[in-house]
């Protein structure tokens, strides 16, 4: 009887415990959803040049994405978008909003880095942004694209040179 | 008494009275040698002051503003160059931006400017319109005649902007118009907008800046009611914390004009 009354002490118990877990979770995952609710900081446009795209060694090139940012009305926001060659980082380009009524502020901003083409058979373009509130220190990921690119000798170059660049692994 | 005696006595008494009556005098009274007034002048002036009636209507002249000498008018109240608080731009090194924005604020967008500036254009006659036009080649004026209608870059009370439009050979009529026309756009949430491109490509170092523009601020009183308005120019501009502007590819414009 004494086993009996045990058993089922030690199963209301657990049961018990497990529904006061499982509503704490819910209130956990509840508080950490609030805040992040508020849609899309900032949405972008495909970048281009596209993908598997040719480029021309030793070049300067525009690598162009378009961001349009939607601050939220609770924070301060710095919007960062970065441009990274071969694993190099390019300075940001940096945007900051203050805090206004949310659907005041309609920003979009056409960036266009110029990168230098190495003498590589490919290149690798990372595009990053995110944005960081200025109050929470919370940090949002909107932009990460990775393109390659084919490096092509310049067609000015003689059939010699592109041969002998082509044979060094100096271009595609 | 012998008459050359009377004679003498009423020749002193002459040169008595006439010495008298020119210290009276206020034509005559002259400070004596050393700068000093004798007590007799000081007396004299003193008397006069007394006497002269004070202008009371000009010692306590009501200060204009509504309620005042004028009933309807505007006056400006601040005037300069405003910095458009909402956005910061930090354009790296080797690169260019286009940026386009739109910002609802409270203020007089300068769409707005530009369809005020040619109702005003439009009550005036041939000769001040060639004036008023260029008012907006001038640097103070943002790139709009109407910043240099009321006031050349300072502030202006209700009685000199009233002066100014007479100047401007407006009616009262026509004032009204204005003062109305301004009425309507006040307080009312208007989109400012601007686009353009920040060029930076040719640099080894990052530039930063925010958005800055011409600002003037009025306040307009119309039967009783005060409103405070706020203008913006039509030329805004990105300059940097030194006071240095963006290189821009043409200057950064309105959007919606």
């Amino acid at each position: 009887m004494k086993l009996l009354a045990a058993c089922l002490g030690m199963m209301i118990s657990s049961v018990l415990s497990n529904a006061i877990s499982s509503g704490f979770e819910e209130l956990t995952l509840a508080y950490l959803a609030t805040g992040s609710e508020e849609g899309p900081v900032a949405t972008y446009q495909d970048l281009s040049p596209s993908d598997k795209s040719s480029v021309t060694r030793e070049d300067h090139i525009p690598i162009e994405v378009k961001v349009t940012y939607a601050p939220p009305a609770s924070e301060d926001m710095t919007y960062y978008t970065q441009v990274s060659v071969d694993g190099g980082n390019y300075q940001k380009n940096v945007f900051e909003s203050t805090t206004i009524p949310a659907g005041h502020l309609t920003a979009s901003e056409d960036i266009k880095f110029y990168v230098y083409v190495p003498s590589h058979k490919h290149m690798y373009v990372r595009m990053h942004g995110w944005a960081v509130g200025k109050g929470t220190n919370r940090t949002w990921d909107f932009l990460d694209i990775r393109h390659t690119y084919v490096v092509v000798a310049s067609p000015h170059d003689g059939w010699w040179i592109r041969g002998t660049l082509r044979f060094f692994g100096l271009c595609s | 008494m012998p008459s050359d005696t009377i004679v003498s006595n009423i020749d002193a008494e002459i040169e008595r009275l006439q010495e008298a009556k020119r210290t009276l005098s206020p034509t005559r009274s002259t400070p004596s040698k050393n700068g000093k007034m004798s007590a007799v002048q000081r007396t004299a002036l003193l008397n006069r002051r007394l006497q002269t009636t004070v202008d009371l209507p000009r010692l306590f002249d009501a200060p204009d503003g509504p309620g005042g000498s004028v009933s309807d008018g505007v006056a400006v109240t601040a005037y300069g160059q405003g910095q458009l608080s909402g956005v910061m731009y930090t354009v790296p090194a080797f690169s260019e931006i286009t940026v386009d924005l739109d910002i609802k604020m409270m203020v007089v967008t300068p769409a707005d400017v530009v369809e005020l500036s040619a109702l005003i254009r439009s009550l005036l006659d041939a000769s001040h319109q060639a004036i008023y036009d260029e008012i907006q080649h001038t640097d103070i004026s943002g790139g709009a005649s109407f910043f240099g209608f009321f006031s050349f870059g300072a502030s202006a009370s209700y009685s000199d902007t009233k002066r100014r439009m007479d100047s401007w050979g407006l009616s009262e009529t026509n004032q009204q118009t204005i003062v109305n026309a301004m009425m309507k756009l006040a307080n009312t949430l208007n989109d400012f907008s601007y686009h353009g491109t920040i060029y930076n490509r040719d640099h080894d170092f990052s530039v930063s800046g925010n958005l800055f523009g011409i600002v003037m601020d009025c306040t307009i009183t119309q039967q009783q009611s005060s409103t405070q308005v706020r203008v913006l120019a039509t030329l805004p501009s990105v300059k940097g914390a030194d006071g240095t502007s963006l290189p821009t590819v043409d200057p950064l414009y309105p959007g919606k004009v």
